[in-house]
């Protein structure tokens, strides 16, 4: 029973309120600058909500000609890098994202399986993927570069799907595992009892009992990739370009950013990881603390 | 690696050809154990040379030809201040951004243990900063940092005169954009730990204390944060591990700027190697943190397997 | 007398989402009273704890404690004892800080805590794992530690919920007797809830019955194992359960007889029932077996003998039925033949259609 006096409850639910309003509201700046025309982007005082709502600066993110006519009316003096439109950028994303996750979790699933039935490589062998978390991506960012360069990886899709498949691996391996572990080893048993190997054991009986929780960590392993920054960053050249790229690219050398196109570019660029987020809100938990945590 | 202890069948052991294959097992794990040694076990041998040479890329020498100098990049890192100043710095940052999240989210959490009607709509409110790109949340901050942004106003309309203080170039403020951005998207994730931990509270030891007369603040400190202790060491131990490679909020806001004012350690090294090119040198700072990093991860790893 | 009453419910109501778990409930609790709330599991006892302790409010109805009503007073300002079916012992907190942990919410200085911790470990032998934490601990010394924390603080009213489910039958039987024991010595005012019938009848001094979120019967356990009011009551007490059989009651010349499959022109006096059909409730203890016939017996053929070590239940053919009838040990063998009379004082009528036991003589002549 609530023993709270009113007053109590009220205060609550406004501190409630109040944390809505903030998290959301950078979110919400985002979204209302990429309606912004450009004399809204930084005026002062700043435009909270715009009067003129215009979809310029998507029709700049997607399409070349107007990012070139957007360039002549600002007397041509806008030296910014409009490589391409964002098509190319989602295209490739989408391809090296879904590859990426695709390998890291069947990797990771054929991993997690041994590592959980068959104890393989002793009860240490799991952290030594969890190291790969640990370390920051930029410490094996150069030798990574000195190593695509001779193997002929550097910008090229191949090499950015190995490189996430690599980082994202201790999360498939944890996460899967923890699921597999929660499927009773009978189950496997009754089955091998009739004659089956264990390996088709685990696809006929195993497999098809976590399928909702492989879904929900290659769900995850996909928003992961698609955020992912740092490595596009160093290991393309142009020839590749992520989504996260081209929402920083959005820079002219004489004015600065281009608020409005950066903000269209990012709240679409955003969209499909907010969505795929909520889907498995409910396996959020467990995939950050690799398993650890579960609901 | 070793196999011993391994029960169950091995159907390599019965056909002949297969005989020759590593143990079954073994070939399961194997995918994802040479994608590893690709990207980070032979990276990491490779820093440990370039770590003793002075390679640049900008000198059109393969780095495996390059002339080693030994020592010297470790003895120039120490005699580095910028160098010191990005590990103290990013060491401050964790301390804060991570000791925040945590006070917040624990604060928050407290509001949502009774049952109310659009508390699920909340939840789901509170933690869209999570869901979203980092690159694009440090976007956001930058703009709402922007001489002309939303916060300037907000501070105008309070102050009543127009205030248009440059965040992102003042030499020790601009770290707080950042560590904001920070703190703004992660605090979400700490809070949904939280959450998850006190709904799977032991209901009845809270309510027995309730009916043997302790106040709220008693039982939330000698009841609940007890029994809340393993959720929250794993949350802070992940976080702050996060927060230790922080880069895309710096490299957003204030690549570094202004004059190293910001440098993060993968800030720095990101500029030290793609930047000013000197491989070499940052391959030593890296092997340094790489060093460092596993061997303290080592020791905090522990708590993770024992409340797994 | 109404000084007396330490807690009383009256009408008191309560539904989940329209499902309802308590239904006009009234109960009155006399102060050093030992009463049993019982019931099969889902009849609303736990929902009917939970309101008196203060963790659900009631939809209707008062909750009165001290002739006060508390249907909205916070439940650590109810001075009320609690110990959960789980225990809910402080897992991270060693048994003596368990102990001191209601005292010292209380504000009790330091002297005095440690006092009252040491006479109270003293009496349930606790002294021994004082140092150990509350999640090392197995079921029955948690049981204690549960107990302890709850008496220490001197609660006016002392629940209880289930307290024994988690144990052995071995451990429950001689923690019956030492928790009516301490009961009884600190004149302790007790609400017990069980759905454990050996538990309520040892240990109570009264017996409320539960069922679909309301009272049947309060009473004595005497009261409710002889003179239940109706068929569940009668069912739901006794062990072996009592035998329900088929009779007919029918008018012999002035006079209102039994007639079973068995037996006929049993006696009904002073029971003014209409003739009809009717249910006869025997316990298995109020038949009489004899090897040889006699007055007032018929045959009947054993089925199935169960040994229960000071006395063996015979399986019986009645009728088309099977009663239970408790004999001696060795009395008869399975397979054999025996002649069966029945205490028709001891027996109900139960009343087909309704379901409740016809009044019986004893009562009228009370009233």
């Amino acid at each position: 029973m609530n023993e709270n006096p009113l007053w109590v409850t009220i205060l609550k639910r406004t501190a409630v309120v109040v944390s809505m309003i903030i998290a959301f509201f950078p979110i919400y700046w985002l979204i209302a600058t990429s309606f912004k025309p450009y004399d809204q982007w930084a005026s002062w005082p700043p435009v909270w909500l715009t009067d003129a709502p215009t979809l310029q600066n998507y029709r700049i993110v997607f399409f070349p000609e107007a990012a070139r006519e957007f360039a002549t009316a600002q007397q041509g003096s806008l030296d910014y890098k409009v490589s391409g439109s964002a098509w190319k950028a989602f295209q490739d994303s989408a391809i090296i994202s879904t590859f990426a996750t695709f390998f890291s979790v069947m990797f990771g699933t054929l991993a997690a399986y041994s590592i959980v039935r068959f104890r393989t490589g002793g009860e240490n062998y799991p952290f030594q993927f969890l190291t790969v978390r640990m370390m920051p991506p930029i410490a094996v960012v150069v030798p990574i570069v000195a190593l695509f360069s001779i193997l002929r990886l550097s910008d090229t899709y191949f090499g950015l799907v190995l490189a996430y498949t690599a980082f994202t691996l201790p999360f498939s391996i944890w996460m899967i595992r923890s699921f597999i572990e929660e499927v009773p080893l009978e189950l496997e048993g009754a089955a091998m009892v009739h004659g089956m190997s264990q390996f088709r054991a685990f696809l006929t009986i195993t497999l098809p009992l976590i399928k909702g929780g492989v879904l929900a960590t290659a769900l995850f392993i996909f928003i992961l990739n698609w955020s992912e920054f740092l490595f596009a960053l160093v290991l393309t050249a142009g020839n590749v370009i992520t989504v996260t790229l081209q929402v920083a690219n959005y820079v002219s050398a004489s004015s600065g950013k281009l608020y409005g196109v950066q903000a269209a570019m990012g709240t679409i660029s955003t969209l499909p990881v907010i969505l795929f987020g909520y889907v498995i809100q409910r396996h959020l938990v467990r995939g950050l603390t690799f398993g650890a945590i579960k609901r | 690696m070793t196999t011993q202890g391994v029960d169950g069948p091995h159907p390599s052991q019965e056909q002949g050809w297969s005989r020759y294959l590593p143990r079954f097992n073994i070939l399961l794990v194997l995918p994802a154990q040479l994608t590893m040694m690709v990207v980070v076990v032979v990276p990491t041998l490779i820093i440990l040379w370039l770590a003793i040479t002075d390679w640049q890329p900008t000198q059109a020498i393969a780095w495996f030809k390059a002339e080693p100098i030994w020592f010297w990049n470790f003895y120039d890192l120490w005699y580095d201040s910028r160098f010191t100043n990005a590990v103290l710095r990013t060491l401050f940052v964790v301390a804060v951004c991570v000791s925040i999240e945590l006070g917040l989210a624990l604060g928050l959490a407290l509001l949502f243990l009774d049952e109310w009607p659009w508390r699920r709509v909340a939840v789901s409110v509170i933690i869209l900063p999570m869901m979203i790109i980092p690159v694009d949340a440090a976007n956001a901050f930058f703009m709402l940092f922007n001489e002309r942004g939303p916060i300037n106003h907000l501070v105008s309309l309070v102050i009543g005169s127009p205030y248009e203080f440059s965040w992102l170039s003042h030499p020790t403020w601009a770290m707080a954009p950042i560590m904001l951005a920070e703190i703004w998207q992660w605090t979400p994730l700490m809070f949904l730990l939280v959450l998850t931990g006190l709904m799977n509270l032991p209901q009845n030891q809270v309510r027995a204390a309730i009916v043997l007369g302790a106040s709220p603040a008693r039982i939330f400190f000698k009841i609940m944060l007890p029994l809340l202790l393993p959720v929250i060491s794993i949350a802070l131990l992940i976080r702050s591990i996060e927060t230790f490679k922080i880069f895309d909020p710096v490299y957003i806001l204030t690549r570094g700027q202004p004059g190293g004012a910001t440098e993060t350690i993968s800030m720095f090294m990101y500029n030290g190697a793609f930047v000013y090119f000197r491989m070499g040198y940052i391959a030593a700072a890296a092997l340094l943190v790489l060093v460092v990093v596993i061997s303290i991860c080592l020791v905090l790893a522990r708590p993770m397997t024992r409340h797994g | 007398m109404t000084d007396d009453i330490k807690l009383e419910l009256r009408g008191v109501r309560k539904s989940f989402d329209g499902v309802v778990a308590v239904k006009g409930l009234d109960l009155a609790l006399r102060k050093g009273e030992f009463l049993s709330l019982l019931g099969p599991s889902g009849c609303g006892k736990s929902t009917t704890l939970s309101m008196i302790a203060g963790f659900l409010a009631p939809d209707s109805g008062e909750i009165l404690v001290d002739g006060r009503v508390v249907n909205k007073m916070a439940p650590r300002k109810r001075r009320i004892g609690l110990v959960f079916q789980d225990y809910a012992v402080f897992s991270r907190l060693t048994v003596r800080a368990n102990l001191a942990f209601g005292l010292e919410s209380q504000g009790m200085p330091r002297k005095e805590r440690h006092r009252a911790v040491a006479e109270i470990s003293e009496k349930l032998a606790l002294c021994d794992i004082l140092g150990a934490r509350g999640g090392d601990l197995n079921m029955s010394e948690m049981q204690r530690v549960a107990l302890a924390r709850v008496l220490v603080t001197k609660p006016e009213l002392l629940l209880l919920d289930e307290p024994m489910s988690n144990l052995d039958a071995s451990l429950r039987a001689s923690l019956r007797s030492e928790l009516k024991q301490i009961q009884k010595d600190l004149e302790q005012t007790v609400l017990y809830v069980t759905h454990d019938q050996v538990e309520a009848l040892s240990m109570s001094d009264r017996i409320a019955v539960m069922r679909d979120g309301a009272v049947l019967q309060a009473g004595t356990p005497e009261d409710i194992y002889h003179r239940p009011v109706d068929r569940f009551v009668a069912q739901f007490i006794g062990d072996p359960p009592i035998n329900i059989v088929p009779c007919r009651v029918e008018d012999a010349q002035g006079k209102l007889v039994v007639n079973t499959a068995l037996h006929s022109g049993l006696g009904l006096a002073g029971r003014d029932v209409p003739v009809g059909d009717y249910l006869l409730a025997v316990r298995p203890h109020h038949f009489r077996a004899s090897h040889e016939p006699r007055e007032g017996t018929a045959e009947s053929e054993i089925r199935l003998v169960e040994n229960f070590g000071a006395e063996h239940v015979l399986h019986v053919t009645y009728g088309d039925e099977l009663v239970a009838v408790v004999t001696e040990p060795g009395f008869a063998q399975e397979g054999e033949r025996l002649h069966l009379s029945l205490d028709i004082e001891q027996a109900h009528l139960i009343h087909p259609l309704d379901e409740r036991i016809m009044a019986r003589r004893s009562r009228e002549a009370a009233a």
